[in-house]
C-alpha cells in the first residue's frame, strides 16, 4: 500500500527541508532565544538573590539600629541615673552643709546667748547690789531719822526700783 | 455562552462549505459515489495539484528517470489527457497515482486481461513493490508545498521572535514572543530537560524544539479547511524522516553504557545475554518505528474520521442529506476540536519519546539491572 510506503522524492524533500530548517533555526532562532531566556532567568535569579540579600541587610541594619537605640537608651538611663545620683549627692551635701552651718550658727547663738546671759547676770548682780546698797542706804538713812518707819522706806524704795 | 453559539455556528458553516467544496472535486475523479473511501484516501495521500477552496492550483511536476534525465511539466497537464488517455504524452494518471504505461508498436498503452494498463515504470518508493522500473518524483506535490509552507512559516515566526529577543534584551516578552516563549520553555523544561537529563539536554534543544514546532505547525495546517487538505505529518515519508533523524542522533551520541547494555547485557548468564542482544537490537529500531507510525497514524486517522463524518452527508440523498448534514457538521466540529488537541499532543509525544531515546543513549551506568530496560 502506497500510504505506508514512503515516496523517495518526498523523503528527499523532507530531509533537505527539515535539515535546512533545523540549521537555520538553530543558528538564527534557537541560539539567540535560548540564550536570551537563559540570561533573563539568570537576571531574575540574581535580582531575587540581591533582593533577598538587601532584605537581609535591611534586617541587619534594623537590628543594628535597634541595638544602637537600646544602647543609647541604656546610656541615657545611666546618665539620668548618674545625674540623679549627683543631684542627690549635691542636695545631701548641701543639706549636710546647711545643717552643719545651722548647727554652727546655733552653737554660736547659744554661745552669744550664754555670754549675754552671763553679762546680764553680772549686770543684774551689779544692779541688785547697787539697789541693795541704795536700799540699805535709804533704810539706814530712815532708821536714822524715823526709827519705826523703815518698812515704809523699804517698800517705797522697792516701788521706785520697779518703776525703773 | 453567546460567543460559544457564534463559534459553533461559524464552525458548522465552515465545515459545510468545505464539504460542498469537496463534492465537485470528488466527482471529477469519475467515481460512482459522490464521496467515499477512494476520495478519503486520495485526500490523505499526496497529490500533484493543490486545491484551495474551489481553486485548483497547478504545481510543477518534476520527475527524474535514471539514465534518461528530467521531465518537468505543470500538474494541470495531468487533467488534459490525449486520445490514448495519457497525460503529457506518456503518463497514465489514475486515482492520484502517476505511472508510465507499456506502449505497443502503435504507440497505444497495452492493456492486460482485466483491461488495466500495463505499467512500465512507477514512482520510486522506499520499498520497490513489483520490481518494475522506477522514476523519482521530485515534484512540488501538495505535501511538498505544505512542507515548504510550514518551513517558511516556522522560519518567519521564530526569526521574528528571535529578533524581538535581541531588540528587547532584558525586558519582558511581548506579542508573538510572549505567545511562543511559554511553549519553548515548556519543551525545554518539561520535555527535553527531564528526559535527556540535566547534563546533556542543551545540546539537543535545537533539534527537539524544531521537531516539536514542525510537527505542531504541520498538524495545525492540516486542520485548516480549504487549505488544500494538507497532510504533511500524516505522511509516512515525513514521519519516517523525523524518526530516522532521531535514531541517527541517538546512535551517534550513544555512550559506552548504552552499547554495553545492547550488545552484551551486564550481570546475566551468557544465553540470556544472547537472547537480550536480539531483543535489544530489535528494540533499537522498534522505538523510532513506533514514533513514525504513531504520528502518521494519529494524524491520518484524524483526517479520515473528519472526512468520514462529512462523507455521511453524501451517503444520504438530497433532503435527508441536508438534515443529516447538520448533525454530521456538529460532529465534525467536535472532531476538529479534538484534532486541535491531538495536534498538540502528538507533537508533544513525538518530542517526549524522541528525547527519552536520547536520554537512554546518554544514561550513565548507575542504575540497577532489574529495571534497566
Amino acid at each position: 500500500m502506497d500510504l505506508l510506503n514512503p515516496s523517495i522524492g518526498l523523503l528527499v524533500w523532507m530531509t533537505i527541508s527539515f535539515l535546512v530548517l533545523l540549521f537555520v533555526l538553530r543558528k538564527f532562532a534557537w541560539k539567540p532565544i535560548l540564550n536570551a531566556l537563559h540570561e533573563r532567568e539568570a537576571g531574575i535569579e540574581k535580582a531575587l538573590q540581591s533582593a533577598k540579600e538587601a532584605e537581609l541587610k535591611l534586617a541587619q541594619l534594623t537590628a543594628d539600629n535597634e541595638a544602637l537605640l537600646m544602647q543609647a537608651r541604656k546610656e541615657r538611663d545611666q546618665l539620668l541615673k548618674e545625674a540623679r545620683e549627683a543631684k542627690d549627692a549635691i542636695i545631701n551635701e548641701a543639706k549636710e552643709q546647711a545643717k552643719e552651718q545651722a548647727a554652727q550658727l546655733l552653737a554660736q547663738a547659744r554661745e552669744t546667748i550664754k555670754n549675754e546671759q552671763a553679762r546680764v547676770a553680772i549686770d543684774l548682780r551689779n544692779q541688785v547690789a547697787q539697789f541693795s546698797i541704795e536700799i540699805a542706804e535709804r533704810i539706814l538713812k530712815e532708821k536714822l531719822e524715823h526709827s519705826g518707819q523703815h518698812d515704809k522706806v523699804v517698800e517705797q524704795a522697792l516701788n521706785e526700783m520697779s518703776l525703773n | 455562552m453567546r460567543q460559544l453559539h457564534l463559534f459553533v455556528f461559524l464552525m458548522v458553516s465552515l465545515v459545510s462549505m468545505q464539504a460542498k467544496a469537496t463534492e465537485p472535486a470528488a466527482g471529477a475523479h469519475g467515481s460512482e459515489e459522490a464521496f467515499g473511501t477512494p476520495e478519503i484516501l486520495h485526500h490523505i495521500s499526496d497529490d500533484f495539484g493543490l486545491h484551495i477552496g474551489p481553486l485548483s492550483i497547478p504545481l510543477p511536476v518534476v520527475l527524474y528517470f535514471p539514465g534518461q534525465g528530467w521531465d518537468v511539466f505543470s500538474s494541470s497537464e495531468l487533467h488534459h489527457l490525449d486520445a490514448r488517455g495519457l497525460a503529457h504524452g506518456k503518463y497514465a494518471y489514475h486515482h492520484g497515482k502517476l505511472t508510465v504505461p507499456v506502449l505497443d508498436a502503435a504507440g497505444q498503452p497495452k492493456l492486460d486481461l482485466e483491461g488495466h494498463m500495463e505499467i512500465a515504470a512507477q514512482e520510486a518508493r522506499l520499498i520497490n513493490i513489483g520490481g518494475k522500473d522506477v522514476f523519482y518524483n521530485f515534484s512540488i506535490t501538495k505535501n511538498v508545498f505544505g512542507l515548504l509552507l510550514s518551513v517558511g512559516l516556522l522560519l518567519f515566526l521564530f526569526m521574528l521572535s528571535a529578533k524581538a529577543y535581541a531588540k528587547r534584551e532584558g525586558m519582558a516578552p511581548k506579542g508573538l514572543q510572549s505567545l511562543l516563549e511559554p511553549l519553548i520553555v515548556f519543551v525545554r523544561d518539561d520535555v527535553v530537560k527531564p528526559s535527556v537529563g540535566e547534563k546533556h539536554y542543551q545540546r539537543f534543544l535545537p533539534l527537539m524544539l524544531t521537531i516539536f514546532f514542525f510537527i505542531w505547525i504541520n498538524n495545525l495546517l492540516g486542520l485548516i479547511p480549504f487549505l488544500g487538505g494538507l497532510n504533511v505529518t500524516g505522511n509516512i515519508a515525513v514521519t519516517f524522516t523525523l524518526a530516522v533523524l532521531v535514531l541517527i542522533v541517538q546512535l551517534s551520541v550513544a555512550n559506552k553504557n548504552f552499547w554495553g547494555h545492547i550488545l552484551w547485557f551486564p550481570g546475566v548468564p551468557v544465553p540470556v545475554k544472547l537472547l537480550l542482544l536480539v531483543i535489544e537490537l530489535v528494540g533499537l529500531f522498534t522505538k523510532p518505528f513506533s514514533l513514525m507510525i504513531r504520528l502518521f497514524a494519529n494524524i491520518s486517522a484524524g483526517h479520515i474520521i473528519i472526512l468520514s463524518i462529512i462523507g455521511i452527508t453524501f451517503a444520504f440523498e438530497s433532503v435527508v442529506g441536508h438534515t443529516v448534514g447538520v448533525v454530521t457538521s456538529l460532529f465534525t466540529v467536535v472532531m476538529l476540536i479534538l484534532e486541535l488537541l491531538v495536534a498538540a499532543i502528538q507533537a508533544y509525544i513525538f518530542t517526549l519519546l524522541g528525547s527519552l531515546m536520547l536520554g537512554a543513549a546518554l544514561e550513565e551506568h548507575d542504575h540497577h539491572p532489574e529495571h534497566a530496560h
